[in-house]
């Protein structure tokens, strides 16, 4: 696994965790009653920098397999949607939509999920969503992270994970 | 219709429904029946970002002295609903019924 498997429902739990009601996009479930605004949490880009992971960290001992491992990092910058979907019928959906996003920006102002620096949030206009019966306002954040892979004393890469570029 | 005939029409085939809304909450006597989806296309949920939604529709047609507006909820013998169009059928001068649409709500 590389770690960004489960990234987007590490967003969906800093969220939630923050009072802003967050869903991973397209869940196998039927759509819930929400009280207010729900931000769908998907994963909208993935670039990465440099080339393979280039970057030398150092050296670490595997106790389990009694071999040093080495470790090297990429960074990568991750493109969250957050869009915003509001309104069930009744009216103030737009409202919910502009209350939602000032949250949203409150809580990746003070933080983010373990391994993920906030470069930049933005939002759209709010418009009416025919298909999903909702207003929904784009909303999107530009994380940065780190990959840190690890290979093994024959060069071999055995794995990598999400390591916050802040905590390099 | 007459007013006559369908008062007849709603003893005999409708049911109690409770509308809440702006203008709080009333019960009305009402046939709701499924809309068959004619065209054959499309299905009864549709994926969205936020899951699954039910897209079939219901036909309200309820007394005449119960006004029905956009964005009511419907609680009925079926799954509770939301009036996404509503207008009052008249026959005349009178109105005969209230004629609406309905959709089922998301889970709570």
């Amino acid at each position: 696994m590389a770690g960004l498997d489960d990234i987007r429902e590490r967003m969906t739990a800093y969220l939630n965790e923050q009072g802003i009601a967050a869903v991973s996009a397209w869940p196998e479930r039927e759509r819930r009653k929400t009280e207010g605004a729900v931000a769908a949490v998907s994963l909208r880009k993935c670039e990465s920098t440099g080339h393979g992971f280039g970057d030398y960290l150092g050296e670490r001992y595997d106790r389990e397999r009694d071999k040093w491992e080495e470790l090297y990092g990429k960074k990568v910058i991750l493109t969250f949607g957050l869009d915003l979907y509001a309104g069930t019928g009744e009216t103030g959906g737009e409202a919910q939509v502009r209350t939602a996003f000032d949250k949203l920006a409150q809580a990746l102002q003070t933080g983010c999920p373990a391994g993920l620096r906030v470069k930049e949030l933005s939002c759209g206009e709010t418009g009416y969503d025919k298909a999903a019966g909702r207003y929904r306002c784009p909303a999107e954040a530009v994380c940065e992270a780190y990959l840190y892979a690890i290979a093994d004393e024959g060069g071999a890469f055995l794995d990598f994970e999400v390591k916050g570029a802040g905590q390099i | 219709m007459s007013r006559r005939a369908f008062d007849g029409v709603l003893r005999r085939y409708g049911e109690q429904a409770l509308l809440t809304g702006e203008t709080g909450a009333r019960r009305a006597r009402a046939v709701i029946r499924p809309v068959p989806e004619r065209s054959g296309e499309g299905t009864q949920f549709l994926p969205t970002p936020l899951g699954r939604r039910r897209t079939d529709r219901f036909l309200y047609l309820g007394e005449p002295g119960v006004p029905v507006a956009w964005g009511d909820r419907v609680e009925w013998s079926g799954p509770p609903c939301r009036v996404s169009r509503a207008q009052a059928i008249r026959v005349g001068s009178e109105i005969s019924h209230w004629r609406a649409e309905l959709r089922p709500e998301d889970e709570e």
